[in-house]
């Protein structure tokens, strides 16, 4: 009995050693490769950061008018959020490799995976932060020429142009990255045709008369311009 | 404001004698004293860069071409002082100086020379070249033919035979002994500290000598060339010129430039015939031959072209028939014919000819290159084939028509040389201070030539150069061209009112507008542009499309 | 190759230069469907000619925008009529009188660059630009306006005009103000729609103005204007009569002109920092002749409707104006704003402006949504100056414009501080 016990308690001692063996140097592989991994992401990382800071990236996203978005948002400046990217994108490459050295089943097709989801991701954050440029430009451009032709509803109309490209740039960018496609699709058409459709609504009803007018003096009336009654300025 | 380092591309130089050109302390000698005072009188010519002929001791055997001494002044011609006053004040007025580098060889009085032969084991031996024969490097031509018989020399004090390519008294330096080359940059890094701004380097094609070869561009010359340059771009980088003096056919000289690591300029010496026989046979084919045989150079680099110089006009780059009609066109008078040249000014070679002294100016001064213009051209001072040598054409400046020409208070027989007295060319006639009182005087004419070519230096010293061919060949017409400006040159070779059809298609809808006065011609159509041109004319036309 | 563009002359117009040759004096006048007032103008000039430069080669030269009511043919047409011709007094020379179509868009720049163009063609010492509706200008003034060119080598001639301190607001608040404390010279008209120039200034103008700039318009006085003042030119005034008002229905939408205006300022003044950066204080530009009082006529603006443009305009773009102007600037603009009867003050008004000109500098927007977007505020500014001038005299309204001006000298470091920080310069 006791004998039994102890050559079992061996034999899984011995199993035991010879699991660790089997075990132990993939583990050691796992850590080099996340050390290395880590030190090789922080190196490009402070690289990208470095070349970003020559490049003025920073001013160049705050002149997209992105920047001021991130601000607001309290987020790091647009530098340090890219660098992180960077370092996490290229640390769990690194980590996904380290699993699958350490021999766990599914790991390597995870990371082949990851690998090719990497370039889309890039491409969905550039057209996410040309979509963000644009829609500030446009809304910009909006708003100005709005509030200068004294159109009441100036900041409507461009907050309306600001959502619609930002919701245009984020559906091409989840796109882009093969999240749940048509769902995306759907979810956008139906957005802008409800739009759509309630401005054409509150065009037709409520501003039948304003409409109207508009289009009268657009067409009918003798080219008057505003602005222009008063004593002249120069 | 910073200079700009290719600036000797766009410059207008003036070559002159400090001897002959004005006398600051009556001794009848130039010297720098009388020129620092004759430096407005440059300046206000318009010229930008002056070129002075040797000025430093010498037997004076071969006009300053012997130097005995490298590193000083020619007692005659004053001081270290007079000439650091003088570069300063030159420098004040914005005109640069570029100065004598005779590297090949030393006068036979020079130090050097005298303790070479003095002994075969003298340190200074192997500074020149020796042999106990004279029948080493055979072929080699003599240059001087008219004086030298053989390139090797007995000097019984030596008791060896020196090789010379030149006079006989001009032993040539050993540049394979690298103590030679280390001194001779020492020697130009005493006159760029003083603050010259280049050298013009005499007979750069000879410094070296192989057996079985002409002795004449070898590749061993080169490499001793651009190592002497690559010391030049160390100690003062894109600061200092380097204008060589190879009389040779453009092809032969573009080695010299390298790939811009050479020299920055040379001399163009097959054009100055050409320019005379194509006016002469009032026909464009001489020019436009040698221009468009004329290789592409580097682009810091630049050719030097001119009229006259202080040597004879070089009939070598031509042919024997050309060279024949040269001499029974231009040198009548056996007298004015020395070596393979005509020894003669500009105006006397155009028999006096005001509208031909003005073309060929207007030809040198919009040609692609850097003119160069030799003191008294521009007041169009004659010469004195009866001095000997080349000494004829390097008689004393005439300032003004009063004593000793302004040139000198000393007493006139003791002048370096005679003033040149004739009735066509004397200085009563021909002198700076008349001619400066008129309008209409030739210096006159080449201070508005000067000061529209500089408006337009750019252009005129790095545009391209492309020939038109209208059908009448007494017509010479090109068009240079430098990022987006152009200007269509024009000119008449014959003494005889020409009509030309330009074909200026691709310039169409341009509006010329003629640089000296300004008037408008009509615009460039896609139809042949019609030009009238008077005796010996010409009109430089800024293409504007406005 | 050389830029081979089509060409701005016509080749009626180069012979018509050919003819010419040379000349002293050019005189330019635009014109697009003038007739109503162009024949005295050109009477006024033709009789300059007949006295005061009948020595010089002189040139009158119409460069038409294409006019649909014969104003070309009344240039030809007009001339000196009887009573004009004084005795013993007539041009020794040809006089010339070229009227030309000008290619391009009708407008200032097509018409100004043409006259340069001939201007440097003909090689001319002085170019003159007169408006064909100056209808009160005569021989005599017209001379005065060219002479300092012709005789004392100045290169620049602005005319003074006897306007109240109420006229041309946007002159007086915002342009005079802002280019004497850049530039350090005090230029009273820096954009009226006359001058005289050297013939080398004009030259030059040719070679460098953006002529073609969709602000070119009414813009290309402030660059004119820009460029004499930046290269230190010899600068003079000289004064000149009474300007009308432009006819109702030729007067464009303020937007565009300020627009166009203030864009082609903020332009200016980013292209030449290098000349103003440095500059302190100012100066007098010399004035030729005898100023008269200023005028005491009070347009009729709209002052409600100013204040309500710029409560609106503050509210709506408040996001937008974070972006452009310094933290103490808009908590000061706010609590105006709010305020019973907006009035900014001059301190405050000038530092508007620079946070805007930095912001064109640091390139927060494009400079015409900068230039729309200080519209409103300029509304304000206007408002509160009307108000508080209402009960003053022109004589102490002008001392008021005077002291603005010093405010903008004095607030000139906190520009170059601007300039100078990053574009988000206020925390």
């Amino acid at each position: 009995m006791m004998e039994e016990l102890l050559s079992l308690l061996r034999a899984a001692w011995a199993d035991f050693l010879r699991l660790l063996a089997h075990f132990l140097p993939r583990l050691l592989a796992m850590l080099i490769i996340l050390l290395v991994g880590w030190a090789v992401a922080a190196v490009v990382r402070a690289v990208v950061r470095r070349v970003l800071g020559w490049v003025r990236f920073n001013a160049l996203l705050e002149r997209a008018g992105t920047g001021a978005l991130l601000t607001r948002a309290g987020a790091p400046t647009a530098d340090q959020l890219v660098g992180s990217l960077v370092f996490w994108v290229i640390w769990l490459g690194f980590l996904l490799s380290g699993l699958h050295a350490l021999g766990i089943a599914g790991a390597e097709a995870l990371a082949t995976d990851f690998l090719r989801f990497v370039p889309k991701l890039l491409v969905a954050l550039l057209v996410l932060v040309a979509g963000f440029a644009l829609a500030n430009f446009l809304w910009r451009v909006v708003l100005l020429a709005a509030v200068n032709a004294h159109i009441p509803q100036a900041r409507l109309l461009g907050a309306l142009v600001r959502v619609l490209v930002i919701v245009a740039a984020g559906a091409m960018a989840l796109e882009q990255v093969g999240m749940a496609e048509t769902v995306v699709q759907t979810a956008f058409a139906i957005f802008l045709g409800s739009v759509m459709l309630a401005a054409a609504i509150a065009f037709g009803l409520g501003g039948r008369h304003a409409a109207r007018r508009f289009l009268e003096e657009k067409l009918l009336a003798p080219p008057r311009e505003r602005d222009t009654d008063g004593p002249s300025h120069l | 404001m910073a200079v700009d380092p290719l600036w000797y591309k766009d410059a207008v130089f003036y070559e002159l004698h400090v001897r002959s050109f004005a006398d600051g302390n009556g001794d009848g000698i130039g010297d720098f004293v009388g020129l620092t005072q004759r430096l407005d009188y440059l300046a206000d010519l318009g010229v930008d860069c002056l070129w002075l002929l040797p000025m430093s001791p010498s037997p004076q055997r071969d006009d300053g071409y012997d130097i005995a001494d490298y590193r000083g002044i020619h007692p005659q011609y004053g001081t270290l002082e007079d000439f650091r006053t003088f570069l300063q004040e030159a420098h004040a007025r914005g005109l640069k100086v570029l100065t004598e580098l005779v590297l090949n060889h030393t006068s036979d009085q020079h130090p050097w020379f005298q303790e070479a032969r003095a002994s075969r084991t003298s340190p200074r031996r192997d500074w020149y070249v020796w042999s106990d024969t004279d029948q080493g490097y055979p072929g080699v031509r003599i240059i001087f033919r008219d004086t030298e018989r053989s390139n090797w020399t007995w000097d019984p004090v030596a008791g060896q035979y020196f090789w010379h390519r030149f006079f006989s008294h001009q032993p040539d330096l050993n540049y394979d002994n690298p103590e030679v080359r280390e001194e001779i940059w020492r020697i130009m890094r005493f006159w760029l500290e003083l603050g010259v701004d280049g050298f013009r380097v005499d007979a750069v094609p000879y410094l070296l000598e192989r057996e079985g070869t002409s002795c004449e561009n070898l590749p061993e010359t080169h490499q001793v060339l651009r190592w002497l340059r690559q010391r030049l771009e160390e100690a003062y980088p894109h600061q200092k010129v380097l204008l060589a003096e190879a009389n040779m056919w453009p092809e032969d000289v573009r080695p010299y430039f390298a790939n811009g690591d050479e020299f920055h300029m040379a001399f163009h010496f097959p054009l100055m015939p050409r320019l005379f026989m194509a006016l002469r046979l009032e026909d464009r084919k001489p020019v436009v031959e040698i221009m468009e045989r004329t290789p592409a150079v580097p682009e810091p680099c630049q050719w030097g072209l001119f009229l006259r110089n202080h040597d004879e006009l070089t009939l070598e780059m031509v042919t024997d028939i050309e060279r024949d009609y040269m001499w029974d066109e231009y040198a009548k008078d056996p007298l004015a014919r020395l070596n393979l040249g005509i020894r003669r000014r500009l105006t006397p070679l155009l028999e006096g000819d005001r509208r031909r002294v003005e073309l060929t100016n207007a030809l040198l001064l919009s040609l692609r290159g850097s003119p160069f213009l030799y003191y008294g051209d521009e007041i169009g001072m004659g010469d004195n084939i009866s001095l000997g040598d080349r000494h004829g054409v390097r008689t004393p400046m005439q300032w003004s028509g009063g004593y000793n020409a302004g040139f000198s208070s000393a007493d006139t027989d003791r002048l370096h040389a005679p003033l040149v007295a004739n009735p066509l060319y004397g200085y009563p006639v021909v002198n700076v201070a008349a001619q400066s009182q008129s309008d209409s005087s030739l210096l006159a004419f080449m201070k508005r030539l000067l000061r529209v070519r500089r408006q337009k230096a750019r252009l005129f010293g790095r545009g391209t150069l492309r020939f038109l061919r209208p059908a009448n060949h007494r017509v010479l017409a090109y068009v240079r061209e430098l990022e987006g400006e152009v200007v269509l040159v024009v000119t008449n070779l014959s003494g005889a009112a020409q009509a030309v059809e330009l074909e200026l298609g691709e310039l169409e809808g341009a509006i010329p507008v003629e640089l000296f006065g300004g008037s408008l011609f009509p615009r460039v159509s896609h139809a042949p542009y019609v030009l009238t041109l008077a005796p010996y004319g010409f009109y430089w036309l800024e293409l504007r499309w406005l | 190759m050389a830029m081979r563009r089509p060409s701005l002359l016509s080749d009626t117009l180069l012979r018509d230069l050919m003819a010419a040759g040379q000349a002293d004096v050019l005189v330019g006048i635009p014109t697009l469907d003038n007739a109503a007032t162009v024949r005295p103008v050109v009477r006024a000039v033709t009789k300059a000619f007949a006295t005061h430069l009948l020595r010089e080669r002189t040139v009158l030269l119409n460069v038409d925008g294409g006019s649909k009511d014969g104003t070309p043919e009344l240039v030809r047409g007009a001339g000196l009529e009887p009573g004009d011709l004084v005795q013993e007094t007539h041009p020794l020379r040809t006089v010339h009188r070229i009227s030309t179509p000008y290619h391009g868009l009708p407008g200032r720049s097509g018409a100004l660059r043409t006259l340069f163009i001939a201007a440097e063609l003909l090689r001319v010492r002085a170019v003159v630009v007169v408006d064909p509706d100056s209808t009160a200008l005569d021989a005599a003034q017209l001379f005065h306006l060219v002479a300092p060119v012709l005789k004392e080598g100045v290169d620049y001639v602005r005319p003074v005009r006897p306007r109240s301190p109420w006229e041309g607001p946007l002159v007086t608040q915002l342009v005079r103000p802002l280019l004497r404390a850049a530039y350090g010279q005090r230029l009273l008209e820096p954009v009226d729609t006359e001058l005289a120039c050297s013939g080398r200034f004009a030259a030059q103008c040719v070679r460098e103005l953006a002529w073609e700039h969709p602000a070119a318009e009414h813009g290309l006085d402030v660059w004119l204007t820009s460029a004499a003042l930046r290269r230190g030119q010899v600068l003079a005034q000289v004064p000149q009569a009474h300007r009308p008002e432009p006819e109702r229905g030729r007067q464009p939408p303020l937007i565009t002109v300020f627009t166009q205006v203030v864009g082609a300022v903020l332009d200016s003044l980013e292209a030449t920092a290098e000349d103003w950066l440095p500059v302190r204080g100012s100066r007098e530009v010399p004035v030729r002749g005898a100023l008269s009082p200023v005028g005491a006529a009070r347009p009729a603006f709209d002052a409600q409707a100013l204040v309500r443009s710029f409560r609106e305009g503050m509210m709506l773009l408040r996001p937008l104006l974070e972006e452009v102007l310094s933290a103490q600037v808009r908590q000061e603009l706010w609590a105006v704003v709010t305020g019973a009867s907006p009035a900014i003050s001059d301190g405050l008004w000038a530092r508007c402006v620079y946070d805007v000109v930095a912001a064109r500098h640091h390139r927060v927007m494009g400079r015409d949504q900068l230039a729309q977007a200080l519209r409103p505020l300029y509304q304000g500014r206007l408002a509160g100056f009307l108000s508080e001038t209402a009960e003053l005299g022109a004589a102490e309204a002008e001392a008021r414009l005077e002291a603005l001006a010093l405010a903008f000298e004095e607030q000139k470091p906190f520009l170059i501080e601007r300039w100078n920080a990053g574009p988000r310069g206020g925390p």
